[in-house]
């Protein structure tokens, strides 16, 4: 609801995020000709879908990326309760910038909400052998595509988190990561693979428009490819620097592991993170910070982090260390400054 | 505690010699076959026990045991009674002195009548000791006195089998339809049917003749509509299923909680036509169950003009609880009509089939005896999971297995859980047998007899319910048989439609819309989902070769999309179904061969097309599907690295892993 709030006052200040103007483009495209021959300009087709469904005004994606940001929330909450949401909503709930990408920024809210969702389809999924939760992660991840291809990166992450989560459920079944995986990432790529299809049929082009967001370039390399590459690690490990919830979540899991594997296998995702930055995919320091905070609390629900007393208090330290961090050093989006500067601050004269 | 009168029964009221109890036969019984040094010691201690704990007569149990041979024990108890042994094989009965009487009660009583005697009275065998309520029973159903001789519960079966033949026969061929023709596959299409097809037929033709463009589009959006529905439709049911997937219908502690005396008669049926090179691994797979045999009641129901499998079974030295039942030869020569007269004869109060080359969970009997206590009355069925243990062999048999594990693992279970109609599998179907008999027992004119009793079930307003056992059966590997087996699948689902569609109004207000609509989603949407698959994939290699464009020029974009959907979406959806069905049993080897579903698909297309030629011109023909062809040995498939341990169980697995000791699967050429 205070989200909301905020999405109307901004809109009736006049405001109109960078994002949503952009979908609300490709949906005028994809209308502007017969069947499927303007197919190549519509990625990503969910928001799309909704632009076209909802009336084209600016306030009505907005409105849908603050229902999606609260089914998140809604979603984290039933998965570690009330209390601990409390304390590991802190990063989230209290960091302006994130009121941004939950109201504003539809395509990364979708695909976040869908990757909630995966997320925790996947732990039933690998660590309990809960097919129905294995079926809930693949369709979430390609839905999730159907907003951000970044789902393919998510949905390798996942992959390369079954050693680890699964472990102790497959021993003796050499196979089973395998299968996992497969299942995992099949609707994901099949989703891509569809896609792919319906524009080379359509269109004649493949694989259509790669710059399919404000900030998505795919495979262009403006800064080259190694100084890319550079510039991906650098740009990630900052984000990393500012997720203190996710890195103590990780030095805790390794202190109780008593192993560096875990710690190591919690770079993971910022390696995914670097590996999506420097392909061009739309990255932005939020939709990472957002991303890391969700896996921190992921993590710390899973493994059970706050039952010792001690480590909570560390744990609740390090949420409100994250919001001082972030408050101070996340860099801004397109759009933020202005949005922030309408939404909260009353028109003088 | 029964309190019997003993001794004799001849003439009129002239009986009632001593009075004793049921326990004291038994235990005199065992004493004069102790000092006969018939039994010894140990295993007259060990048959009273078993008597105690499972709440049968000695009888049963010394002869169920193997431990005294029926021709011996009878006449003792023929001794016991004061009555003389008749042995049928010498005195057969006369099928005049058996005219005008139940057939059910002879063979619910066990006793024949054998001929009349010349001081009037009626000689009649009967395999149990003369109580004088059982005699006056006889004596009512004959109309007159009774000379009551014993002989063997083997004999009576035969002879009744022998006298009985025509009657068995038209029971078994006609009952149901005799009953009610509207239930019966016997015409497969009624009149009004016929005219019905035939005027949609005429009316399609002229719209395309007159309006080929808008004909074209509504065909095919209808098709596309359909598609869409079935496949949504599936994957609803699948992720019901999912859900379920740690719901455990009974558990092990409910099984082990069962105490043998409460244990039921359990009627196994296993028909077989010319199997004879499996009979010996069925035997092995059904001394496995864990049930108490004195509580069971085996039959091989085999076609008397089948020498082979009948000598293939003498020679696999049954156990004592297992009987050959000759099955009489006459139209149609089908499972179902071999099924009716083993439940001609079933004496147990549940009864399952089993196929000839079924494995089944040893404790699966016991989880239906739960599951039906459980379900009530009205639970007329349960049935278990099937899968197979020769997965691995080839593209077929992994396919194969693929499927029936999204089947038998999402789909049945979905179905439970929305409380939709369940369409049995072939075997391993478990029933109440009064149950059974008052819908009528199998049809044998339907070519899915399994799949037509569940809906008929439905359709009556009894429930089918799933237990979380399984029957390891044999994949078919090879692609003619295959195509055999598959084409006889979708024609009896293509009869069972059409049977069902007779009186749609009536089904819609007995089971209600939702049943009726699953009836058709899953029944009649199967067949006409498979035989619109091959048209569909030419056009979409047609839409591949040529331009695009002219899609968008003769649809609207509402009607591509719900195509496309179709397409990429639906096949993709059920794709991964079949993958998750793959991993769930844990064949983790299985789940990328799930991408080749398109082709398997493909294949059922042309079985479909078989199968509606065949109806048309072979109504009741039943293909008969080969088995034991496998090149694997159990032992082999045993060594297999994927385990197949029932999903979501914990029960006593009859894996691969438990046949590691099956006597070698014979070997025939590939």
């Amino acid at each position: 609801m205070p989200l909301l709030v905020i999405a109307v006052v901004a809109y009736n200040r006049g405001f109109t995020a960078p994002g949503v103007l952009w979908i609300e483009h490709r949906a005028s495209i994809a209308t502007s000709g017969p069947g499927f021959t303007k197919l190549q300009n519509v990625y990503p087709p969910l928001p799309v879908l909704l632009s076209l469904i909802l009336p084209r005004n600016g306030l009505s994606l907005a409105i849908c990326a603050c229902l999606f940001s609260g089914l998140t929330a809604s979603i984290l909450l039933r998965q570690i309760g009330l209390p601990r949401a409390v304390v590991l909503g802190l990063p989230l709930v209290l960091v302006p910038e994130m009121w941004f990408t939950a109201s504003e920024m539809l395509p990364q809210v979708v695909a976040l909400t869908f990757l909630a969702i995966a997320l925790q389809g996947f732990i039933q999924f690998a660590a309990y052998g809960e097919t129905y939760g294995g079926f809930i992660a693949g369709l979430a991840l390609a839905i999730s595509y159907a907003a951000d291809p970044g789902a393919l990166l998510y949905a390798g992450v996942m992959c390369l988190f079954v050693p680890l989560v699964g472990a102790a459920r497959y021993r003796g079944e050499p196979q089973a990561p395998f299968g996992i995986c497969a299942v995992l990432v099949f609707p994901c790529i099949a989703m891509a693979g569809i896609w792919s299809f319906l524009i080379w049929k359509f269109t004649g082009h493949w694989p259509g428009s790669l710059a399919y967001g404000p900030n998505a370039d795919i495979l262009g390399f403006p800064q080259g490819v190694l100084g890319g590459l550079r510039h991906a690690l650098t740009t990630a490990f900052q984000d990393l620097a500012r997720s203190v919830l996710y890195i103590v979540a990780a030095v805790l899991l390794c202190l109780r592991r008593r192993t560096l594997t875990v710690g190591l296998g919690m770079l993971l995702p910022v390696l995914a993170l670097a590996l999506a930055l420097w392909l061009g995919f739309d990255y932005s320091s939020f939709t990472a910070y957002f991303l890391l905070a969700m896996l921190a609390i992921t993590v710390i629900a899973e493994f059970q982090l706050m039952d010792n007393q001690s480590l909570a208090v560390v744990i609740i330290i390090a949420a409100l260390a994250q919001v001082v961090v972030a408050t101070k050093w996340l860099p801004p989006v397109s759009g933020y400054t202005t949005w922030e500067h309408l939404a909260f601050h009353w028109p003088v004269g | 505690m029964h309190t019997y009168r003993l001794g004799i029964a001849t003439i009129g009221n002239k009986h009632c010699v001593q009075t004793i109890t049921q326990e004291s036969i038994g235990e005199r019984m065992a004493e004069i076959l102790l000092a006969r040094g018939m039994i010894t010691q140990e295993q007259r201690d060990w048959a009273m026990e078993v008597r105690e704990r499972a709440g049968t007569t000695l009888t049963v149990i010394l002869i169920t045991a193997g431990i005294v041979h029926r021709l011996d024990l009878y006449p003792l108890l023929a001794e016991m009674s004061g009555v003389p042994f008749i042995d049928l094989t010498v005195t057969p009965p006369d099928p005049a002195a058996v005219y005008g009487l139940a057939s059910e009660q002879l063979v619910r009583e066990g006793w024949i009548p054998v001929r009349e005697l010349p001081d009037g009275s009626m000689l009649v065998a009967s395999q149990h000791t003369p109580r004088p309520a059982f005699v006056e029973s006889i004596q009512r159903a004959v109309g007159g006195p009774v000379t009551i001789n014993i002989t063997t519960d083997w004999d009576i079966r035969r002879a009744l089998s022998s006298v009985l033949r025509e009657e068995i026969l038209d029971q078994a061929s006609l009952g149901l339809w005799q009953r009610s023709a509207i239930q019966s596959a016997r015409t497969s299409l009624y009149l009004r049917q016929r005219i019905a097809i035939i005027v949609s037929l005429v009316a399609i033709a002229a719209c395309g003749w007159f309006w080929p463009y808008g004909t074209l589009q509504a065909a095919s959006v209808t098709v596309a509509t359909l598609f869409l529905i079935g496949v949504v439709f599936k994957f609803v049911v699948c992720m019901a299923g999912a859900r379920r997937e740690r719901f455990q219908a009974v558990t092990d502690e409910e099984v082990a909680q069962l105490k043998d005396e409460g244990l039921p008669v359990y009627t196994v049926l296993a028909p077989m036509f010319h199997e004879a090179n499996v009979v010996a691994d069925l035997v092995t797979n059904l001394t496995r169950l864990d049930y108490p045999v004195s509580k069971l009641e085996v039959m091989l129901l085999l076609e008397e003009d089948d020498l082979e499998t009948i000598e293939a079974a003498k020679a696999a030295r049954m156990p004592a609880w297992m009987h050959i039942i000759r099955v009489p030869q006459g139209h149609p020569q089908t499972k179902p009509k071999a099924c009716n007269v083993g439940l001609f004869f079933a004496s147990g109060e549940h009864l399952v089939i089993y196929d000839a080359e079924d494995k089944p969970d040893p404790d699966q009997l016991k989880k239906a005896v739960v599951a039906f206590r459980r379900g009530g009355e009205q639970m007329v069925c349960v049935q278990a999971a099937l899968n197979y243990w020769n997965v691995y062999e080839n593209f077929l048999t992994r396919m194969f297995t693929a499927e029936y594990s999204f089947w038998f693992d999402y789909m049945l279970p979905g179905l439970d859980a929305l409380q939709l109609p369940i369409p049995l599998g072939g075997t391993s179907n478990h029933f109440r047998t009064e149950g059974l008999r008052r819908l009528g027992g199998w049809d044998p004119f339907n070519v899915t007899e399994d799949a037509d009793l569940g809906m008929r079930a439905s359709a009556l307003g009894y429930t089918v319910g799933v237990i979380n056992s399984t029957t390891l059966e044999e994949a078919n590997r090879n692609f003619g048989n295959w195509i055999r087996q598959r084409s006889r699948w979708v024609k009896g689902y293509m009869q069972t439609s059409l049977v069902h569609a007779r009186a749609p109004w009536s089904l819609i207000r007995v089971a209600g819309f939702r049943q009726a609509a699953g009836f058709a989603l899953l029944i009649a949407g199967t067949p006409i989902s498979f035989l619109f698959v091959a048209p569909l994939y030419a056009l979409f290699i047609a839409s591949l070769l040529f331009d695009s464009r002219i899609f968008n020029l003769m649809y609207p974009s509402w009607a591509l999309w719900i195509g496309l959907f179709n397409l990429l979406l639906g096949n993709a959806l059920m794709i991964y179904v079949s993958m998750m069905g793959a991993f769930l049993r844990k064949r983790y080897g299985l789940v990328l061969w799930a991408l080749l579903n398109p082709v398997y698909w493909l294949m059922h297309s042309i079985a479909s097309y078989k199968a509606l030629w065949q109806l048309m011109t072979r109504p009741h023909y039943w293909e008969k599907t080969t088995h034991g062809i496998s090149t694997l040995s159990a032992s082999e498939a045993a060594a297999l690295p994927a385990g197949v341990a029932s999903p979501a169980t914990t029960i006593t697995s009859n894996g691969a892993g438990q046949n590691a000791g099956d006597v070698p699967r014979p070997r025939l050429p590939g």
